[in-house]
């Protein structure tokens, strides 16, 4: 008997969430460790790839918590990242520098400067907000219907977004986010994050909406009421996503209305069709490879030198090697690395 | 009074086109349970395949021929090399159709240059005639009858016409067409042709009206025809029609009649009408097909 097996479900007893949640956790801090230890063997060189990495597995373990319990997929996702990165920024920019970039901001906003994590969560809540608010409507809806309306909501969002002026300096660049995203940050945000999207996924309230993604009609015949089932994961994947954009504000520092399209958050979406939408465990090492194949084909992008030959730049080269890795793998492994599984250590008799 | 007609034409004509571009949506999603991201990205392709043939000298009736013809070719080619190869699930499918996406963007961007290239318009698209107070131009007539043109053949054809029975009884039924000597491949590929020349229609009407191409101009189009495959009903072409018509009307409208400070929210207005829609019907406004989330 192997000491890990493939389970869909956490073992019975006390302790069975603990254990089930226990690998999942395990592949966030190694990774995470891994991370911090390339940056101090390489001097930090490849600092901005491993920061990317981070923050891209929080969103997807953050989408992952909804599309792989409800079967739902969302493109809107970003939106939650944009209401967690605005929040913040509005939150933590130093007070002299945001009487002169926000003058209108109202509530007395400008006198306020928040400690990052604070304002982190914060930014959290506020996405979560946004989810509570939405919810109800767009958790009625399914299959494709869900997805372009999950669309609209990144619209509706960005478009706000670009209009709030006072808050938000439109569609100018808000910039003056102290870079307050470290290493031990992120890698507490991830392992939180998995915490969270592992205790829904095997309690009662994941199952519930596990039981309605995975078959609509008999989950309602066996009493599940398949909108509100939905509800609490979209409320931690927004949490979680708001999280992801309040790392990415303070890594980046400056960021418009522009950097929350739906173009970001392809690679969020790949991310988490390749590792398997229902794993989280396939999620966080899709998440590690895609962030290597990333930078690998970026740097094909700008033309590079191999053993003497230039190669000639190729714009967009990362974007199509993206969207051919996402037919090429929902072509010959439609469920992605681990499917629906998450690996579990078993204990020996 | 003339204002009220003069914003109906213009629906009308708004309409149309859009009904046009959901039409050729609905019909490999009722087939083939395919969304197809890919679409306005598909019709962006044949329009640069329409500059390439205006610029060794095609005159623009050839033009307009050539145009669902390309389309055709293209959409054939792209289900034999991916859709057709996928597990029928209409996530797979999505997904699969949202990295088609991605890739034909980014090898417009390749080949083409994020630069806009200029679309070529017959002259007279240009003209119009004013009767009591109603502006009417040649470009927006030659939409509306185009479109209607399309719709009607189609409409017919679907009815009346041995491969448009089939299309209808696929999509009725898969086992049961199958069983009665239906193929399911030449079905497909028959509604993914048919979607294609649809494309290649719309590249004309809407290049020739917006005037320029560039690389990432196919999401737009993507965006309104699933919003209006939404609003009508996924799988329904009545629908489409009928929600093409009623988002032209409404994009029109509140262009029309919108305070000038809640002019930037136009789009989002918009999209919140389709979610008010959708939360009281959820199949759309002309929608039987109520889908599985699968």
């Amino acid at each position: 008997m192997s000491a890990l097996s493939l389970e869909y479900d956490a073992p019975p007893g006390r302790f069975g969430i603990l254990r089930a949640g226990a690998v999942p956790l395990v592949v966030a801090l190694v990774l995470g460790l891994a991370a911090v230890a390339v940056d101090a063997a390489s001097g930090g060189s490849y600092r901005n790839i491993l920061v990317v990495f981070f923050i891209n597995a929080v969103l997807a373990v953050g989408l992952q918590a909804f599309v792989g319990l409800t079967g739902v997929m969302s493109f809107g996702h970003i939106a939650f990242m944009a209401v967690g990165a605005y929040t913040t920024g509005v939150l933590t920019v130093p007070a002299a520098a945001k009487s002169a970039l926000l003058p209108d901001l109202p509530f007395g906003l400008v006198n306020v400067e928040l400690p990052f994590i604070l304002g982190a969560a914060i930014g959290a809540v506020a996405a979560t907000a946004l989810a509570l608010l939405v919810g109800p409507i767009l958790m009625r809806l399914s299959g494709a219907a869900a997805s372009a309306a999950s669309i609209g909501l990144l619209v509706i969002v960005t478009e706000l977004i670009s209009n709030a002026a006072s808050i938000t300096r439109g569609t100018q660049t808000f910039s003056g986010v102290p870079k307050s995203t470290t290493f031990p940050l992120l890698i507490a945000v991830l392992v939180l994050a998995v915490a969270c999207s592992a205790w829904m996924r095997f309690s009662r309230v994941g199952l519930r909406a596990r039981t309605s993604g995975d078959d609509e009609l008999s989950a309602q015949a066996s009493g599940v009421y398949v909108t509100s089932s939905r509800i609490p994961p979209y409320l931690l994947s927004a949490a979680i996503s708001g999280l992801g954009g309040a790392l990415f504000a303070g890594f980046i520092g400056a960021f418009s209305p522009n950097s929350f399209s739906l173009a970001r958050g392809v690679i969020v979406i790949v991310v988490v069709v390749l590792g398997g939408t229902g794993s989280i465990t396939g999620v966080l090492l899709a998440a590690a490879a895609i962030s290597v194949f990333g930078e690998l084909t970026r740097q094909l992008e700008g033309g590079m030198q191999i053993f003497g030959l230039v190669t000639p730049a190729l714009p967009s080269l990362s974007e199509l090697a993206l969207g051919l890795v996402l037919i090429l793998v929902l072509m010959f492994r439609p469920s992605g690395f681990l499917g629906a599984a998450e690996p579990q250590f078993n204990v020996p008799k | 009074m003339t204002t009220l007609l003069q914003t109906l034409l213009d629906g009308l004509s708004v309409g149309a086109t859009y009904a046009l571009l959901a039409l050729g949506l609905t019909i490999p999603f009722s087939v083939l349970r395919l969304v197809n991201f890919a679409y306005g990205d598909m019709v962006v392709w044949i329009a640069y395949g329409l500059v390439g043939l205006a610029a060794v000298g095609t005159p623009w009736w050839a033009l307009i021929i050539a145009a669902p013809i390309i389309g055709a070719i293209q959409a054939l080619l792209l289900s034999e090399l991916v859709f057709t190869r996928l597990p029928s699930s209409v996530l797979t499918l999505l997904l699969s159709s949202f990295g088609l996406s991605l890739c034909l963007q980014a090898l417009a961007t390749l080949f083409f240059s994020e630069q806009p290239k200029v679309f070529p318009r017959a002259d007279f698209l240009a003209w119009g005639v004013e009767i009591s107070g109603v502006y009417l131009s040649a470009q927006a007539v030659i939409n509306t009858i185009f479109a209607l043109l399309v719709v009607v053949v189609l409409s017919w054809s679907m009815r009346h016409t041995d491969f448009g029975i089939a299309i209808r009884a696929s999509t009725e039924s898969p086992e049961v067409a199958r069983l009665m000597g239906i193929s399911r491949t030449s079905v497909v590929r028959l509604a993914m042709a048919i979607s294609g020349a649809i494309a290649g229609v719309v590249a004309v009407l809407w290049f020739a009206n917006v005037g320029t191409i560039s690389p990432r101009a196919g999401f737009n189009l993507t965006l309104i025809a699933f919003i209006v495959l939404v609003l009508g009903g996924l799988g329904s072409s009545s629908g489409a029609i009928i929600g093409g018509l009623i988002f032209g009307m409404a994009q029109v409208i509140l262009a029309n009649t919108l305070p000038s400070d809640w002019v930037p929210y136009q789009e989002g207005l918009i999209f919140a009408l389709v979610i008010a829609v959708l939360v009281f019907r959820p199949g759309g406004v002309g929608g039987r097909l109520v889908e599985q989330s699968k």
